[in-house]
């Protein structure tokens, strides 16, 4: 993955596409880079619930204490938070964007850095819960916020899985496209 | 040779009086038997020729009509008519003029209405008096009637029909038009204002201008050309158009025809359509995609025994609330067709929407 970590700490927003068999393991390898550079990472998890994405990281040898979670889908499926929880909230439900929008800067605001980035996994089970429309206003919201407060971001979304205006338009407001192969 | 010629002249003579006498014959057969009413009137308007033709159509017969004036009554019974008639006549003999294609209705003997379109010219003597008045008649009956159902036809279309001149103003704008555009006939007949009004936008009224001058220049008519129009109360609507140079027979421009079809509902049930696809394939479609994969995983796991019973219950239980959420969002978009058609039959609407 080419991510920048420049020096002058220029934050940059990526679209990554990935193949739909290899989402999980791009999910932990972008945490990796993030991780390694010395960086702060917030995921939105919206596919892999806290408690498999926690393990899987773990899995991967990834430094969890500068590892934040936003789960829109544990209390959405058993209507409960997982029980000893570290450095996660609990959304409601994964259409509540409102709710992600709180966590997002109730999270940002307790951090002092500004090497900080937003992961959101993924766009496409986004799709299940809220319309295209609703997904691009999403996507600009969260983009703008984190450029005024310079912080990076990754949106992680399946190959083949946006229709090509949707696509267009999310494309628009990201700084780059990386179309990963493996 | 003299002896030869002077003989010739003498018979060239006699034949001269026998040629005029078949030939004052020939034109009085020609004009008995002509298939246009032809009467000629004495200064007194008095009846002094009247033709077969003029028998037939008025169902008057020379003998009943000859000496006299009085057939003017009879053709003519309403006094106000036969006054407006007779006043227009007039003004045309004080001043000396050719009455062409004056068109009256007349009252047959056997009680019908026909429509007659007449030439009439005066007959000077060698003094310059007047000798009379020869009067030439067409049954236009059928014509005009045939014109009125067409004109009918065309006001009542239920497309747009416009006529257009040289110089693109107005000259036909029938009620499909204007209940399309919202502008009534008298609006905008006589001028080419209404372009400007329909195309308020300087830029997009050039191209659309643009376009149908450069097609008709090159083929003579705009087939199925669409256009956004403004209407009188603000709505926009797409426009198809069709468009036709008419030409009279010496060739000619006499000014085009335009028909146009109010496709804005086509168009966008054909928008609705399209978003729903591609909304459907992103919400529904990819959705499935992403719980197979999911499922592929959670099977991998399994396999290696990567994973708690609990992780394992909860990612099932993610992939059946997303299952659940996709049934849902199909649920949705079948009630937003079934919304975008009218004409859904009702049993589908309530499969659709139940």
């Amino acid at each position: 993955m080419d991510l920048s970590f420049n020096e002058n700490n220029d934050a940059k927003i990526y679209l990554v596409i990935s193949e739909p068999k290899n989402l999980r393991k791009k999910n932990s390898e972008i945490i990796t880079e993030i991780t390694r550079n010395g960086c702060t990472a917030i995921v939105i998890t919206i596919n892999d619930p806290y408690s498999v994405l926690r393990k899987s990281y773990v899995k991967a040898g990834i430094n969890l204490d500068n590892v934040y979670f936003i789960d829109a889908v544990t209390k959405y499926a058993i209507g409960k938070e997982s029980e000893d929880a570290v450095n996660c909230i609990f959304v409601t439900n994964p259409s509540n964007l409102t709710e992600i929008g709180i966590a997002v800067s109730e999270l940002l605001k307790t951090m002092n850095t500004t090497k900080v980035w937003v992961l959101l996994d993924s766009v496409n089970s986004m799709l299940i819960y809220i319309s295209s429309i609703n997904l691009t206003k999403f996507i600009h919201f969260i983009t703008s916020k984190l450029k005024i407060l310079n912080i990076s971001g990754v949106f992680l979304a399946v190959d083949k899985g946006i229709e090509p205006s949707t696509r267009m338009q999310l494309e628009s407001f990201v700084d780059e496209v990386i179309e990963t192969e493996e | 040779m003299h002896k030869q010629n002077h003989h010739s002249n003498e018979n060239q003579a006699e034949l001269s009086v026998e040629t005029a006498s078949i030939t004052a014959g020939f034109y009085e057969t020609l004009l008995m038997h002509a298939n246009v009413w032809i009467a000629f009137l004495d200064p007194k308007s008095r009846i002094i020729v009247w033709n077969t033709a003029a028998e037939e159509i008025s169902g008057y017969t020379a003998d009943e009509v000859r000496g006299g004036n009085i057939i003017w009554k009879k053709l003519y019974p309403d006094p106000k008519y036969r006054e407006m008639i007779t006043k227009k006549i007039d003004d045309v003999i004080q001043n000396r003029q050719e009455l062409e294609n004056f068109e009256t209705i007349i009252l047959t003997k056997d009680g019908l209405n026909k429509q007659i379109s007449w030439n009439t010219r005066e007959i000077l003597a060698e003094d310059g008096d007047i000798k009379g008045y020869i009067t030439i008649g067409r049954d236009i009956t059928e014509i005009v009637s045939l014109e009125k159902n067409f004109r009918t036809l065309l006001m009542n279309a239920n497309v747009w029909i416009a006529f257009l001149d040289v110089d693109t103003r107005v000259q036909v704008w029938n009620n499909a038009a204007e209940v399309i555009s919202g502008y009534t006939a008298d609006e905008v007949t006589g001028s080419d204002d209404i372009w400007k009004k329909l195309y308020p936008e300087p830029e997009y009224r050039k191209e659309v201008t643009d376009n149908i001058i450069e097609s008709i220049a090159r083929t003579e008519e705009l087939e199925n050309f669409e256009s956004k129009i403004r209407t009188k109360d603000g709505q926009k609507k797409i426009i198809s158009w069709n468009t036709r140079k008419l030409d009279s027979d010496e060739g000619k421009t006499l000014g085009y025809i335009l028909i146009g079809s109010d496709v804005t509902k086509e168009r966008k049930l054909h928008a609705e359509m399209i978003d729903y696809i591609s909304e459907s394939a992103m919400r529904l479609k990819n959705p499935v995609e992403v719980i197979k994969n999911n499922m592929d995983q959670i099977i991998t796991q399994l396999e290696e025994n990567d994973c708690s019973s609990e992780d394992l219950i909860l990612l099932i239980k993610i992939q059946t609330k997303n299952a659940e959420r996709i049934i849902e969002n199909l649920h949705e978009l079948n009630k937003a067709v079934s919304g975008a058609f009218d004409d859904m039959p009702p049993a589908l609407r309530r499969f659709l929407t139940e």
